[in-house]
C-alpha cells in the first residue's frame, strides 16, 4: 500500500507541470484548427505576455512587443485585473496581427511555409523578451501570482499547492468549454467546417478569414492567460518558457490536433508521467539516469502515432496548396561545377578565414541537400536530419577509434548506419503526412537525442569524444594545423570534392525517371498509386537517401569540429537547417548550395562580418516570415523560374495541389 | 540567419545561470560588505607578485593626479602595495595582444559586462599600472553568439591577430575555440568555464572552482555540522551532473555520509516533484544545482514542505533580484557559496580589491562592468600579474608560467595554483577554494558560515586517498 501511495503522490505532484502544458496545448489546437498552423510561437507569445504582466505590475509600464514603440505608462502600478485585461488585450491584438498579416497570405502556401513563418515569429518574440526584459528572465522580475498559492492536503501523504490544482481545473474546464463552443455554437461549427474543408465552408458563406482571426485572437489571449497563471510554477525565461511549446505540441500530436479535451488529458498525463519517472529514476537502481523523463513520452507519442493514426486527410483549402517548384534549369550542372570550382580555388589560395567559411558552407550545403531530397522531391517534411547526422558522426568515431577503420570507409559505413536510422524514423511517413509528419520526425529526433545520444558508450557521454583525423593515401586530411595553415588545405579540398560530387549526383538524380516517380507521389499519392508507383517504397527510399546524405554531413562535421559531445547534434539544429534550406530554395540542389552560403559561419557570415547586432535574431525572425510569404520557392527558386513555352497561356492557377 | 537554434540549447540558458556558482554571489560582488582574512595555508608564491611600482626600464611619466591608484596609495592589495601614483605604459612600445572571446547578443544570454570589465582592466593597466613592464596591452575582442562555428572562427581570428593569450568571458560553444587555441599553443584564461571541455583542458586556466568547488564545500560543511546524509539534486546537464556525481557525492561518501542523487530534466516545468523526492530521501542536507530560475521555487517549496535539514544553493541564488522574491525567514535558512574572500575578516591583502575594482570600473569602463564582470576582471588582473614576470610574453611562456604558479596572489580571490592537480580531472580549475555565507535577516547583513576558506583540493585528495 505504501508503494502505491508513493506512486500516487508523484502522479499528483505532476499535475502542475501537466496543467501548464495542457493550457498551452489548448491554444495550439485552436490555432491549428483555425488556420492549419502548428504555432511554434504560441508559448513565446504567452511568455511575452507573462513578462509584460510581471513587469507592468512592478513598474507600471506596459512593454509592447515592437522595437522602437515606447512603453505605455499608466503613471502608477496597475491592479491585477487592470494588468490582466490590458496585457491580454495586447496579446489579442498580436494574435489578430499574426492572423491577418502573417498567416492570411500563407493560406495557399504549404504547411512548411507556415511552419517557417511560425519559427520566424518565435525568434522575433524571444528576441523581444531577451532585449526588453533581460535574458536572465524571472531572476530580474518578481512574478506576481494570480492564483492562490496555499498548500492543500489531498491525502495523508499528498500535499500540493492550490495553484497547481486551480490550473489543472482551469485546463479541464477550458477544454470542456472550448469543446462545447466547437460543438454547439455557430462560431465553433464554422471553425470545424473550415478545418475540415475550407473550400466547402466558403461555399456555405463562411468567411474563413474572420474565423481565423477570431480563433487567433482567442488562442493568443489564452496563451497569455496560460503563461501568466503558470509563471509562478514554471518561472519565466525567454527561451525555456518558449520551449514549453514542445511538450504542448507532443500532447496535441497524440490527438492529431483534433480533440480539445483529449489533448488536455494527454498533457496532464505527460506531466504526471514525468513526475513519476523522476520518482522511479531515484528509487529504481537499474533505470538510466539520463533522458528517461524527456525521452519516454516521446517514444509513447511515436508509438501512438504509428499505431493509432490513419492516413492524414487532406485539408481542403480555398486556394491550391503547393510546395516550392522542383524545376531544375538545364544549366544547373554547369552552375554547380562553376561554383564548386571557385570554392576549390578559394580553398587552395584563400586565407584561413575564407577556407573556414568555404568548408562550413560546403557542409551546410550537404546538410541542406538532406532536406531537399525528401521535402523537395517527395513532399515529406522531415525535421530529423540532425539525428541522422549525429548517429553517423558518433558511429564514425566508434569505427575509426574503436575498430581502426580508416577514411573513406569509416564515414561511408557511418552514413549507412544513419541510413538504417532514416528508414526507421521514416516509418511514420507511411501513416501520417504534412505537418503531422514534421512533428513526428521532430519527436523522433528528440527521442534519439535523449535516449541514444545520452548513451555514454556510444557518444562518450559527458566526457565527449575525440574524432580521429582522416588520412588517405598518405595525405593528411586532418583539419588541424598551426596558425594561418588552419584549416588544412587538403581537408578543405576533400570537403569541397565530396560536396561537389554529391551536388552533381543530386542534379543528375533530379532529372532521372526515379525522381519523376517521386514527384508524382509529391503531387498526389493516390494518383501515383493508381499509376502503379509504390508510395511506401518511394517515401522510405527518400528518407533513406536523406539520412545517408545527412550522415555524410555529420561525418564531415565530426572531422571539422575534432571533438564531439552529447550536445553536438541538437534536434533544433535540424529545424534551423530546414529554415535555411527553405529560405534558399528547398526543392532543388541549387537551393541546397545556396543554403550552404547562408549557413552560420559560412561565406555570407564572413562577408557580412562577425559583429552581431543586438537585433540580429529579431531581424532573422522577420526575414523568415517575409521569406515564407514572399519567396515560396526560395531565393534560388525565384532566380530559376521555368520559362513559359511560347504560345501557351496559363489558365487560372494551373499547378497541381499537393499536401505534404 | 545565424545560429538561430534558440532552443538548441535551452540547456545552455540553464547552464549559464547555474555556472554563476563561479562568481562571488551577492556577498562577493557587493564591495560594501566584503571583508577578508588571510588565506588559510597559503605558501609564498613562486611567481613574483607584480607590484604597481613603475618598471625600471620605462621612462613613462608619473601621473599622480586623480588616478585610481592615488586614492589608495600605500594600502595593500592582492599584488602588494599600491603605488603612490600612476605610471602609463610606453605607447611607442610594441603592444602585447590579448584576445577575448565573449558571448553577446544571443538569445541564450548576452554578457557584455565581462568584456567591459576586461576592457576597463586593460585601460587601467595601460594608464596607471605601467602596462606589462612598460609595454601596453592591446585587447582584440571577438563576439560569439551561440555558435560553435563562430567560436572556432573567433579563435582563428585571434591566432592571426597574434594574441599571446585569450580570455574567454562566457562562451557556451567554446568547444569550437578550444581545439584551435590548443593546437596553436595559446593559453585560454577562462573567466567562467561553461563546458566540461574547458574544465578538462590543460590549456585552460580558471581562477575558480565553479560548481565543483561549491558541491565539495557544501558536502564538507554539512558533514561538519553533523549531517550523516546528503541529497544532490541537479539538472541533467553535464556541467551539473559530473560535479555532483563525481566530486560532491564522492567527497560526501568519503566523509561517511549517505548520498542520494536526484537528477531532473533541465527543462523541468515544476520543481514540486523534485523537492518531494529530496524530502523522501530523508537526507539531513540538500544541495541543488540548477538554473537561477530554480532558486526561488526550490527555497520556497523546501520551506513550505517543512524540510528542516541543511540547505545549500549556489551563490547565483543570492543575487539581490532573486532574494527579494523570497521571504527573509526562508532565505535565512539557506547557505550559499562564494569565491570572494571570507566574510568578517579584513586582514587579507585582497581586502582592498573590491574597492579598487569599483573605482576602476567607475573610471575606465565604457559600459556596465559589474556583476559577472568581477570574474573577468580578476582573470585579466591575474594574467597581468603573470605577464609581468616574463621578459618576453609568448603563448608558450605564459602557459609555462601559469603552470608553475603555486599560491600566486589572486585579485579578490583565493591564491591560485595552476598545477592541474587542484581538482583531479578538472585541470583548468586553479583556485577551487570556497567560502560559505548566509543572510540571517532583512538588514542586508552577510554572515560568514565557513571558518575562512574551505580547502577543496585537500578534501578531494582525502576522498581520493
Amino acid at each position: 500500500m505504501l508503494a502505491v501511495a508513493n506512486h500516487l503522490t508523484y502522479l499528483l505532484l505532476g499535475l502542475g507541470g501537466g496543467a501548464a502544458i495542457a493550457v498551452l496545448a489548448l491554444g495550439l489546437v485552436v490555432t491549428h484548427q483555425a488556420s492549419g498552423v502548428v504555432n511554434f510561437a504560441h508559448a513565446a507569445l504567452g511568455s511575452y505576455a507573462a513578462f509584460a504582466y510581471s513587469s507592468f505590475r512592478q513598474t507600471g509600464r506596459l512593454v509592447l512587443p515592437v522595437f522602437g514603440v515606447p512603453d505605455i505608462d499608466l503613471g502608477g502600478v496597475p491592479t491585477t485585473l487592470t494588468a490582466l485585461v490590458l496585457v491580454c488585450a495586447v496579446a489579442g491584438l498580436c494574435g489578430a496581427f499574426l492572423a491577418i498579416v502573417v498567416y492570411r497570405p500563407l493560406r495557399p502556401a504549404s504547411p512548411l511555409a507556415r511552419l517557417i513563418a511560425s519559427l520566424g515569429v518565435l525568434l522575433y518574440l524571444v528576441s523581444v523578451m531577451s532585449l526588453r526584459f533581460g535574458a536572465q528572465g524571472s531572476t530580474s522580475l518578481v512574478i506576481d501570482p494570480v492564483l492562490p498559492t496555499h498548500l492543500v492536503r489531498i491525502t495523508d501523504d499528498v500535499v500540493i499547492y492550490a495553484d497547481r490544482l486551480w490550473l489543472a481545473g482551469i485546463a479541464i474546464v477550458a477544454g470542456l468549454a472550448l469543446s462545447a463552443v466547437a460543438r454547439f455554437t455557430r462560431f465553433g461549427i464554422a471553425t470545424r467546417a473550415v478545418a475540415e474543408n475550407e473550400r466547402a465552408a466558403a461555399m456555405l458563406g463562411i468567411r474563413a478569414d474572420l474565423i481565423a482571426v477570431g480563433n487567433w485572437v482567442a488562442a493568443s489571449v489564452f496563451a497569455a492567460l496560460a503563461m501568466i497563471l503558470a509563471a509562478p510554477i514554471t518561472k519565466l525565461s525567454p527561451i525555456q518558457s518558449s520551449l514549453l511549446v514542445v511538450p504542448a505540441i507532443a500532447a496535441a500530436l497524440v490527438t492529431r490536433f483534433r480533440g480539445i479535451l483529449s489533448t488536455v488529458l494527454v498533457a496532464l498525463a505527460i506531466g504526471m508521467a514525468q513526475s513519476e519517472l523522476l520518482n522511479l529514476q531515484v528509487t529504481v537502481d537499474w533505470l538510466p539516469d539520463v533522458g528517461l523523463q524527456q525521452g519516454l513520452p516521446l517514444i509513447v507519442i511515436l508509438v501512438a502515432l504509428a499505431l493509432g493514426a490513419g492516413p492524414t486527410p487532406a485539408r481542403g483549402a480555398l486556394d491550391t496548396v503547393r510546395l516550392p517548384s522542383p524545376y531544375l534549369p538545364p544549366w544547373a550542372g554547369a552552375v554547380v561545377v562553376a561554383v564548386m570550382g571557385v570554392a576549390a580555388i578559394v580553398t587552395w589560395t584563400g586565407s584561413s578565414e575564407w577556407r573556414s567559411a568555404v568548408i562550413i558552407s560546403c557542409i551546410g550545403a550537404i546538410a541542406a541537400l538532406s532536406v531537399v531530397i525528401p521535402t523537395g522531391y517527395t513532399g515529406q517534411i522531415t525535421l530529423a536530419t540532425s539525428a541522422f547526422a549525429g548517429i553517423s558522426a558518433f558511429t564514425l568515431v566508434k569505427l575509426a577509434a574503436g575498430w581502426g577503420i580508416g577514411f573513406p570507409w569509416a564515414p561511408i559505413l557511418a552514413a549507412l548506419v544513419a541510413t538504417a536510422g532514416g528508414v526507421v524514423i521514416g516509418l511514420p511517413a507511411l501513416r501520417v503526412g504534412g505537418l503531422n509528419l514534421a512533428m513526428a520526425t521532430l519527436a523522433a529526433s528528440l527521442a534519439v537525442e535523449q535516449l541514444v545520444f545520452g548513451w555514454s558508450w556510444f557518444t562518450g557521454g559527458v566526457e565527449g569524444t575525440l574524432v580521429p583525423p582522416a588520412h588517405l593515401f598518405g595525405i593528411d586530411l586532418d583539419i588541424a594545423a598551426l596558425g594561418d595553415d588552419y584549416p588544412r588545405r587538403a581537408f578543405g579540398l576533400m570537403v569541397v570534392t565530396v560536396t561537389a560530387v554529391l551536388l552533381m549526383m543530386a542534379v543528375t538524380f533530379g532529372r532521372s525517371a526515379t525522381v519523376r516517380r517521386w514527384l508524382a507521389v509529391r503531387g498526389s499519392e493516390r494518383a501515383a498509386a493508381a499509376l502503379g508507383i509504390s508510395v511506401s517504397r518511394v517515401k522510405l527510399a527518400a528518407f533513406a537517401m536523406s539520412a545517408f546524405v545527412a550522415g555524410l554531413a555529420g561525418a564531415l562535421t565530426a572531422y571539422q569540429r575534432q571533438t564531439l559531445s552529447v550536445r553536438s547534434f541538437d534536434s533544433f539544429a535540424a529545424v534551423v537547417a530546414v529554415a535555411i534550406a527553405y529560405l534558399a530554395g528547398i526543392a532543388t540542389p541549387l537551393g541546397a548550395m545556396a543554403a550552404g552560403v547562408l549557413a552560420s559561419g559560412g561565406v555570407l557570415t564572413l562577408l557580412a562580418g562577425s559583429d552581431a547586432s543586438r537585433y540580429q535574431f529579431a531581424v532573422n525572425g522577420v526575414l523568415l516570415v517575409v521569406a515564407a510569404i514572399m519567396l515560396p520557392d526560395g531565393i534560388v527558386g525565384r532566380l530559376t523560374r521555368r520559362p513559359r513555352a511560347h504560345g501557351t497561356r496559363r489558365r487560372g492557377r494551373s499547378r497541381r495541389p499537393s499536401t505534404p | 540567419m545565424g545560429r538561430t537554434a534558440f532552443g538548441a540549447l535551452a540547456s545552455a540558458a540553464v547552464l549559464l545561470a547555474g555556472l554563476a556558482a563561479c562568481t562571488e554571489g551577492s556577498a562577493g560582488t557587493d564591495s560594501t560588505v566584503v571583508s577578508t582574512s588571510p588565506p588559510a595555508a597559503t605558501e609564498p608564491a613562486t611567481t613574483e607578485p607584480a607590484t604597481t611600482e613603475p618598471a625600471a626600464e620605462t621612462t613613462a611619466p608619473v601621473i599622480d593626479d586623480g588616478s585610481v591608484l592615488a586614492q589608495f596609495a600605500g594600502q595593500q592589495w592582492a599584488f602588494g602595495t599600491v603605488a603612490d601614483g600612476a605610471t602609463a605604459a610606453d605607447t611607442s612600445a610594441e603592444p602585447i595582444v590579448i584576445g577575448m572571446i565573449n558571448q553577446e547578443n544571443s538569445p541564450v544570454g548576452s554578457f557584455p559586462e565581462l568584456r567591459f570589465a576586461v576592457d576597463a582592466a586593460i585601460t587601467w593597466i595601460n594608464t596607471e599600472l605601467g602596462g606589462v613592464n612598460g609595454r601596453p596591452i592591446r585587447l582584440e575582442t571577438c563576439i560569439t553568439s551561440f555558435s560553435v562555428e563562430q567560436s572556432q572562427a573567433c579563435a582563428q581570428e585571434l591566432v592571426q591577430q597574434g594574441a599571446v593569450a585569450v580570455i574567454s568571458g562566457i562562451d557556451i560553444t567554446s568547444t569550437g575555440s578550444l581545439p584551435v587555441l590548443e593546437q596553436n599553443g595559446i593559453p585560454m584564461i577562462s573567466a567562467i568555464p561553461t563546458t566540461l571541455a574547458e574544465y578538462r583542458s590543460t590549456n585552460v586556466f580558471s581562477f575558480s572552482g565553479c560548481v565543483t568547488g561549491a558541491y565539495v564545500a557544501f558536502a564538507a560543511d554539512a558533514h561538519a555540522k553533523g549531517a550523516t546524509s546528503i541529497a544532490f539534486a541537479y539538472g541533467d546537464f553535464e556541467s551539473f551532473s559530473v560535479p555532483a556525481t563525481e566530486y560532491g557525492a564522492r567527497v560526501a561518501e568519503s566523509l561517511g555520509m549517505e548520498v542520494t542523487l536526484v537528477p531532473f530534466p533541465i527543462t523541468t516545468t515544476d520543481f514540486l516533484p523534485v523537492v518531494q523526492s529530496i524530502i523522501d530521501s530523508g537526507a539531513d542536507a540538500v544541495t541543488i544545482g540548477a538554473a537561477d530560475t530554480a532558486c526561488v521555487p526550490v527555497m520556497t517549496i523546501l520551506h513550505d514542505f517543512g524540510y528542516d535539514g541543511l540547505q545549500y544553493l549556489v551563490g547565483a541564488c543570492a543575487a539581490e533580484e532573486i532574494l527579494k522574491q523570497v521571504p527573509d525567514d526562508i532565505q535565512a535558512g539557506v547557505v550559499f557559496n562564494s569565491e570572494g574572500p571570507p566574510i568578517d575578516d579584513d586582514a587579507t591583502p585582497s581586502a582592498l580589491d573590491g574597492e579598487l575594482f569599483q573605482a576602476v570600473i567607475d573610471r575606465y569602463a565604457t559600459g556596465p562592468g559589474g556583476g559577472a564582470g568581477t570574474v573577468s576582471f580578476r582573470a585579466m588582473l591575474n594574467l597581468w600579474s603573470v605577464l609581468t614576470t616574463l621578459d618576453e610574453p609568448t603563448p608558450a611562456g605564459i602557459a609555462t608560467a601559469m603552470r608553475a604558479t603555486v599560491n600566486a596572489p589572486s585579485f579578490w580571490g583565493h591564491p591560485f595554483t595552476c598545477d592541474t592537480k587542484q581538482v583531479p580531472g578538472f585541470p583548468a580549475l586553479c583556485s577551487p577554494q570556497q567560502t560559505l555565507f548566509r543572510l540571517p535577516d532583512d538588514t542586508g547583513t552577510v554572515e560568514g558560515v565557513s571558518d575562512g576558506w574551505i580547502d577543496v583540493p585537500a578534501l578531494l585528495a582525502d576522498a581520493a586517498g
